[in-house]
């Protein structure tokens, strides 16, 4: 048995708590968390976590195909601006 | 309203590759794909002052840049004069967007409002997170940057024509 196996997945319980209680309430608000290592668990689908990204919250809208992922992963901490004019779309889901 | 652009840059020179005229080019487009044989597009500096009309010759992937010829460009020093270019195409020759997909360029600089017709701020740049995409809002008076995700709860329309952006803004941005 691997240890990630044996100790089941990492999330931070205020989080989790937060989450679980939106659920019951049947609410839609955004949760800001600091613990990027925190892992997306299928509850959180539908919810949006703004991510501490090491300067600001980055607002992430959890979807099923990013359950078992850590939320880490969605807020990058370096972004290049790129350049401007450039051929890049941009989508809203 | 915003100035959409007339020409969207595709790609950067960043050196000359071998002996031929090759150069290495940073592809700035989500569709790397259209980079290929026969493309027109135009030889450009940064701000797009000048456009120069050039055909590409060959095409050849390696890791995440490209290795073009292009035609009339012959050797190396040919190819060295290049370097630091932007490649850039003809709006019309763009790639058509599905529907609730805009181009980055077009928005930037939008006027963003609450569903009351309030004004929030300016659009200043889009975030690419892996999940959702991310709007910077920038806010008068010197508030802070106003982050909105790029999800239809969040931002009810789009007006590319007019340059208006109506938002709902989350509970705990308000």
């Amino acid at each position: 048995m691997s240890r990630s196996t044996k100790k089941g997945y990492f999330v931070q319980d205020a989080l989790m708590k937060r989450i679980i209680r939106m659920n019951e309430n049947n609410e839609k608000r955004v949760v800001k968390t600091w613990s990027r290592a925190s892992t997306i668990f299928p509850d959180m689908v539908g919810h949006t976590i703004a991510v501490y990204d090491g300067r600001k919250h980055v607002p992430v809208y959890v979807t099923e195909d990013m359950v078992g992922h850590k939320l880490g992963e969605f807020a990058p901490t370096r972004t290049f601006r790129g350049h401007s004019g450039t051929e890049k779309a941009t989508s809203v889901k | 309203m915003t100035n959409r652009p007339t020409h969207f840059l595709i790609g950067r020179i960043t050196s000359p590759h071998g002996l031929a005229g090759e150069v290495r080019l940073q592809p700035l487009t989500d569709w790397p794909d259209r980079i290929r044989p026969g493309l027109d597009c135009f030889l450009t500096d940064a701000g797009q002052t000048t456009r120069q009309p050039v055909r590409i010759r060959s095409v050849r992937a390696t890791g995440d840049r490209l290795l073009v010829l292009f035609e009339g460009v012959a050797g190396r020093d040919a190819a060295e004069a290049l370097r630091g270019r932007f490649l850039s195409i003809d709006r019309k020759d763009a790639v058509s967007l599905p529907e609730n997909s805009y181009y980055i360029s077009d928005l930037l600089g939008s006027r963003v409002e609450d569903e009351r017709g309030e004004p929030v701020g300016l659009l200043s740049d889009v975030l690419r997170t892996g999940a959702n995409d991310v709007y910077v809002v920038e806010r008068p008076g010197g508030l802070p940057d106003l982050l909105l995700p790029a999800i239809r709860q969040v931002i009810l329309s789009i007006r590319v024509d007019k340059g208006r952006i109506v938002v709902r803004l989350p509970e705990d941005t308000a």
